[in-house]
């Protein structure tokens, strides 16, 4: 693969799938990606497209009917596929924890914030006392750069805004100091002024920790401003996989071409945006070669029979025939 | 389409300990035929709804709405419904604003009821908007859920146009839309408001989108018009704290987070904002380009200048406040 700085998370061949009235939705489908120690990798696709359920099949949280049909995860030398669901259960938070896009669902409104965090911290095996778990749960709290602690344990979750929530959301993901961090879609219910706190939070958790983190988002723009590495993902393939600056830059594969050409200019105001031709794809009936090559200005013959392999071209993985013949 | 000093007060939920909340304050706009007004805010800024007061979905607590000359606030009933074939509105998730038992013919052709339309008139006027928006006539038939999110937006737009309308509100129509799609929608949108010469009121909290679409551009902020002014004054000469703010967290992608080289310090123009008085009046600092800073603290050049000021201007704001309400 990439590279061969420390690899903290590794997927290989990862597929998830669903059973449907109308065939198997192929959701997750040979995804492969690499997160290198403390690092940030954006995981970017439209919606659709699996990222989502990718970051569910590596904490193995895939909602019912879905599978893991395929593949394997390994968490430094431990493949969590192959974990006992209780030996799962104690990695999750402690080795690899998840913050989701709408904190205030993933809250339990009847509860005060203080007791939500002392629930964490004892599932965690950490503080027994309550004055202990509250000591912690205010510590984790200042570490989000939440100003009134004390206020924020004795509320409950409705009292509360989106972007506070976030911060208590991040920080009882960070109760049990994890390595790697999933971040999905963190600040795409927020303001875009919220947003921005939430992302140099992260940022600067991120740095401090030393954490690894898969930060899965439809935001180019986001993307760009968080990651190091970036992968493209489109109808459950990684399309493209590489540096940040060089994919989104310089993208070499025509799903990423077209998807950047989309993005509305902060610069240019005048004439029109360009737009990917074609409908977005239907999971239930995905064409048997590249997904996308019903939408390409470039199909070929070759694209149509089975999907291109990931190719290594420059320093980063495409999947694309294009560009065969430089790997 | 104008509206003067409109005011809308909300009854606040039922236990919480404040009164009323105050969701528009004062707010004063207009849109010429074949424009389009960018409407800016954050949630909870009002945005959404000056535009359902614009279309008296809503009823002001106080102020007009002028429509082609009339004030639709003092409309009786049967008057209004008269007018509302030419004022429509298109809504931000199409799969909630469209009907999901009724087939698209219908859900469009619904809008046509106060016209009283025979059959084929009905059918051709259908087909007429169907193609301004780019559909083939084999949707026709589909329900709701059978259409991709594109498609639903451009079926809400059908709608909003088959009964030619003069004076469009776009609610954020492209927010719940993925980003390739979002570029054929805003294009539809330029293509449509040029062609059939539209005044439009496109409120969205994207200022990229905004930028793409709009010819001048409100920014709220607290029920409050906080600046506005032609597209280029706002996005290169913007003068407002708050208007700064929002622009400086645009993700742009030149600086990684945590590293503030190059942009604003967001904490100085977060202070600024504080510092200045809420209730200061919109005052013309360029032609067409209004920022509510009192005269005396306006100072895009040294920002440090406003706090300094602030607290004379406060006193005089309040009681201008209190003689308002």
């Amino acid at each position: 693969m990439i590279g061969a700085a420390t690899t903290v998370l590794r997927v290989d061949g990862l597929e998830t799938t669903f059973p449907s009235a109308r065939g198997t939705v192929r959701a997750v489908d040979g995804v492969s990606l690499e997160l290198r120690a403390r690092s940030v990798l954006a995981l970017l696709g439209e919606s659709g497209s699996g990222k989502t359920m990718t970051g569910l099949s590596i904490m193995r949280l895939v909602p019912e009917p879905g599978r893991i049909v395929g593949g394997e995860v390994w968490f430094r030398d431990t493949d969590l596929l192959g974990l006992s669901p209780d030996s799962m259960r104690r990695l999750r938070g402690s080795g690899i924890a998840m913050v989701f896009q709408n904190p205030r669902d993933r809250l339990d409104p009847a509860l005060t914030i203080g007791a939500q965090l002392a629930e964490v911290l004892r599932l965690h095996g950490a503080s027994t006392s309550r004055q202990a778990a509250r000591e912690r749960s205010l510590e984790l709290l200042r570490e989000v750069q939440i100003f009134d602690p004390e206020r924020v344990v004795r509320s409950h979750p409705h009292e509360l805004s989106g972007g506070l929530l976030q911060r208590v959301m991040i920080a009882m993901a960070l109760s049990a100091s994890p390595e790697v961090l999933i971040a999905d879609e963190p600040t795409s219910s927020l303001d875009v002024t919220i947003q921005s706190e939430i992302l140099d939070l992260l940022a600067a958790l991120q740095r401090a920790h030393g954490m690894s983190v898969l930060f899965i988002t439809h935001d180019i723009q986001v993307a760009r401003q968080v990651a190091d590495q970036v992968a493209i993902m489109y109808g459950g393939h990684i399309v493209e996989h590489g540096a940040a600056s060089e994919v989104l830059d310089h993208p070499l594969h025509p799903y990423t071409q077209a998807l950047l050409a989309c993005v509305p200019s902060a610069t240019d105001e005048s004439g029109r945006l360009n737009t990917i031709s074609g409908q977005p794809l239907n999971l239930r009936d995905l064409p048997p070669g590249c997904r996308f090559a019903p939408r390409c200005p470039y199909v070929h013959d070759r694209c149509l029979p089975a999907p291109p392999r990931l190719l290594l071209v420059q320093g980063r993985l495409v999947r694309c025939v294009l560009h065969e013949d430089q790997s | 389409m104008a509206v003067h000093g409109l005011v809308k007060r909300f009854h606040a939920p039922w236990g919480s300990r404040s009164g009323a909340i105050t969701a528009v304050d004062g707010v004063s706009l207009h849109v010429a035929r074949g424009e389009t007004l960018g409407l800016v805010g954050e949630s909870g800024s009002g945005k959404s709804t000056v535009g359902r007061l614009m279309l008296r979905v809503l009823e002001p607590d106080c102020g007009e709405v002028r429509f082609e000359g009339r004030d639709l606030t003092a409309l009786s009933g049967r008057d209004l419904r008269r007018l509302r074939p030419r004022m429509q509105i298109v809504f931000q998730n199409p799969y909630s604003a469209l009907n999901p038992r009724m087939r698209v013919r219908d859900i469009i052709g619904f809008n046509l009821r106060a016209a009283h339309p025979s059959a084929s008139e009905r059918r051709s006027r259908v087909a007429e908007v169907l193609q301004l928006v780019g559909l083939d006539a084999d949707i026709l038939g589909r329900h709701p859920h059978q259409l991709s999110g594109g498609q639903a937006q451009r079926v809400g737009i059908a709608r909003a146009l088959v009964s030619g309308p003069t004076f469009l509100v776009a609610d954020e129509p492209v927010s719940a839309l993925d980003l390739s799609v979002q570029a054929e929608i805003l294009n539809l949108f330029g293509d449509l408001q040029r062609r059939l010469e539209l005044a439009c009121v496109f409120i969205s909290h994207n200022l990229q989108v905004v930028r793409h679409v709009a010819h001048r551009v409100a920014v709220m902020h607290a029920g409050r018009i906080v600046e506005l002014g032609p597209r280029e004054a706002i996005y290169e000469r913007a003068q407002h704290p708050y208007t700064r703010l929002l622009l400086s967290a645009v993700p742009t992608g030149s600086a990684r987070a945590g590293e503030t080289a190059g942009r604003p310090d967001r904490q100085l123009l977060k202070e600024e904002l504080r510092a200045l008085d809420p209730a200061a009046p919109l005052r013309e600092v360029a032609p067409g380009h209004l920022v509510a800073i009192a005269a005396a603290a306006s100072s895009p050049v040294a920002p440090g200048a406003a706090s300094a000021a602030a607290p004379v201007a406060r006193p005089a704001g309040r009681a201008q406040e209190s003689t308002d309400a």
